[in-house]
């Protein structure tokens, strides 16, 4: 699936499958609050996967939202059965809350979570990205959103490669890779050092989403850059993307040898949005 | 309509008294000629047309048969620019690489591809092929892989053609695809950076030139990942030499890719995946991949200083 980067989480819509790798309860907790938070004002049937019980998010949830709207439910519950994973039971699960809140006139389902650790972190990892990729039918007509969160700490490496994989739009809650340090230089311009690979993509999102949020052209140094692959390449064509639809650039300058023969390759020599300087 | 004829031709002289209606035709149908091939049969062509020459689109065969991925592409880039409303006649000879079979069978399998990938594309193509030169096994393919064959600028029925599917069992049945036992093997983690590491040193050692060295990692990198995300949670990787050439061998425990189209035709610009084999397809000398239900090996090959 094309993943797409870039968005927050405020801008998803209905239909949207998105995934979220994080690596901080924290900032989980903070994203998917105001993920679901938004849902309660928009009159959204609202479903929060629990880490735990009485997590930060469940009980923030309790407290703004009405019964009857709002579901709590344990991570253990929606994915397991006799305590291994249940893709089956899971899918049943959100199919039968849908069916829930079209007869009781909810138009949109809102839910957020992720598999508990004994799905992550046993041999059953390797499940996810299929059962992910079968979870994408549940959003065709357009009446489910959903930000699936996934530990990176927690989840085999392998499994979460399938998993970003499997979903259309990946969010990133994530402190730096030591493989690629993202030096702010001014509110517009960046320079990363090292890779910019699929691995290490999650440390360059934010600090582009931010500075695609001021009112001037891009620059990305890339200098100390050693390595650029093709998804690290497709997320700076989605930031010139996004800047070019606000009529603005992306330029990207001291290029290493390697990266405009594969601009060219891929056809991201004609993007209106992206300088290569 | 894709057609796709194979000539079997006779020395030079052979090659001009076939190819030249074929070439006339086509300007008598103000119908754009392109012409891949050798400079001796492009001299000859010439100096038969006299002013007419410069009618016809010449390209080394050369630099243009490069690789199966780089001319599938000079193709599809070709039709896409010139086919438009008209047909486009195109001479077609590829640079057979004679003492290396893995590469010959190749060849024919791209051979075979273009009558599935182009079977809508307006474009008449001649391959011509030189019998005086060729060994009996390239003529073979020729007629296993073109629908029809070719004489004084017309299509002629034959009955030895084989449907590309078959046409690709065939071939793989016909060798084993094993990495040998000196091969270098590890698995394949999330740890890239240190697969492309592993790679780059062993590339070093056994004489990748430098310039070629990005090429190599980002195609063997972008197999992994594809490996990684659609594998069935086992990837591995071998390295070896064959000749003057090193070999990545990436193997995964997934559910198979369909070939032959996989990694030929670049995926649309917002297609998911794809773009993994479509590079290592344009960027190194060789791809072979073997597919199947329990998993996907593709193999690419480059050569040695």
């Amino acid at each position: 699936m094309a993943a797409t980067f870039l968005r927050p989480v405020e801008g998803l819509s209905p239909g949207d499958h998105a995934c979220l790798v994080y690596d901080d309860e924290r900032r989980r907790d903070r994203m998917l609050l105001a993920f679901l938070a938004q849902g309660l004002d928009r009159g959204d049937r609202v479903v929060y996967i629990a880490r735990e019980p009485h997590d930060p998010v469940a009980s923030e949830l309790s407290r703004q939202g009405e019964g009857g709207q709002v579901s709590v439910v344990t991570a253990e519950d929606c994915y397991l059965h006799d305590g291994a994973f249940d893709a089956e039971r899971a899918l049943e699960g959100f199919r039968s809350v849908l069916a829930e809140a079209a007869a009781r006139g909810f138009s949109t389902v809102r839910s957020a979570g992720g598999p508990p650790p004994a799905v992550t972190q046993n041999g059953s990892s390797h499940l996810l990205p299929a059962y992910e990729r079968r979870a994408h039918a549940l959003f065709a007509d357009g009446r489910l959103v959903s930000v699936c969160a996934y530990d990176a700490r927690r989840v085999a490496a392998t499994a979460l490669l399938g998993v970003v994989d499997a979903h259309p739009l990946v969010l990133y809650a994530l402190d730096g890779n030591e493989r690629l340090e993202v030096r702010v230089t001014s509110e517009t311009s960046l320079a990363p050092a090292g890779w910019i690979d699929v691995t290490t993509l999650g440390s360059l999102t934010e600090p582009l989403a931010r500075a695609i949020g001021y009112g001037d052209d891009v620059v990305v140094d890339l200098r100390d850059v050693d390595f650029v692959d093709v998804a690290g390449l497709r997320l700076l064509v989605e930031a010139a993307r996004e800047l070019d639809a606000r009529g603005r650039r992306l330029r990207l300058t001291h290029l290493p040898g390697p990266v405009p023969t594969m601009i060219a390759l891929l056809g991201y020599d004609e993007e209106p949005g992206l300088e290569v300087a | 309509m894709f057609e796709h004829d194979a000539l079997l031709y006779d020395g030079p002289d052979g090659f001009v008294e076939h190819v030249l209606p074929f070439v006339r035709g086509a300007f008598e149908n103000d119908e754009p000629v392109l012409a891949v091939t050798g400079h001796r049969n492009a001299a000859a062509l010439r100096d038969e047309l006299g002013g007419d020459a410069a009618l016809v689109d010449y390209r080394d065969s050369v630099d243009w048969y490069a690789s199966p991925g780089k001319a599938f592409n000079g193709y599809a880039d070709y039709v896409a620019r010139h086919g438009g409303e008209c047909r486009l006649r195109v001479i077609g000879e590829p640079v057979w690489p004679l003492d290396w079979r893995e590469g010959v069978d190749e060849w024919a399998r791209y051979e075979s591809a273009l009558n599935v990938a182009f079977a809508d594309a307006p474009a008449w193509i001649v391959c011509p092929y030189d019998t005086t030169t060729l060994p009996g096994a390239i003529l073979e393919h020729a007629r296993h892989t073109h629908p029809t064959l070719h004489a004084h600028g017309e299509r002629v029925a034959h009955d030895e053609y084989v449907e590309t599917q078959a046409f690709w069992s065939t071939l793989d049945s016909a060798s084993p695809f094993a990495p040998p036992p000196r091969a270098r093997r590890q698995p394949i983690t999330a740890d890239l950076a240190g697969l492309r590491a592993a790679v780059a040193v062993e590339a070093g050692r056994v004489g990748v030139p430098r310039q070629r060295l990005h090429d190599l990692l980002l195609a063997v990198h972008e197999l992994a990942i594809n490996a990684l995300t659609h594998g069935g949670g086992e990837a591995s990787l071998a390295m070896w030499t064959e000749g003057d050439r090193f070999v990545c061998e990436v193997a995964d425990a997934g559910p198979g890719v369909e070939r032959p189209l996989v990694g030929y035709q670049i995926p649309a610009a917002d297609a998911p995946r794809g773009r993994g084999f479509w590079l290592a397809r344009r960027l190194c000398d060789l791809v072979e991949v073997r597919s199947q239900p329990g998993g996907t090996r593709v193999r690419v090959h480059l050569r040695r200083a």
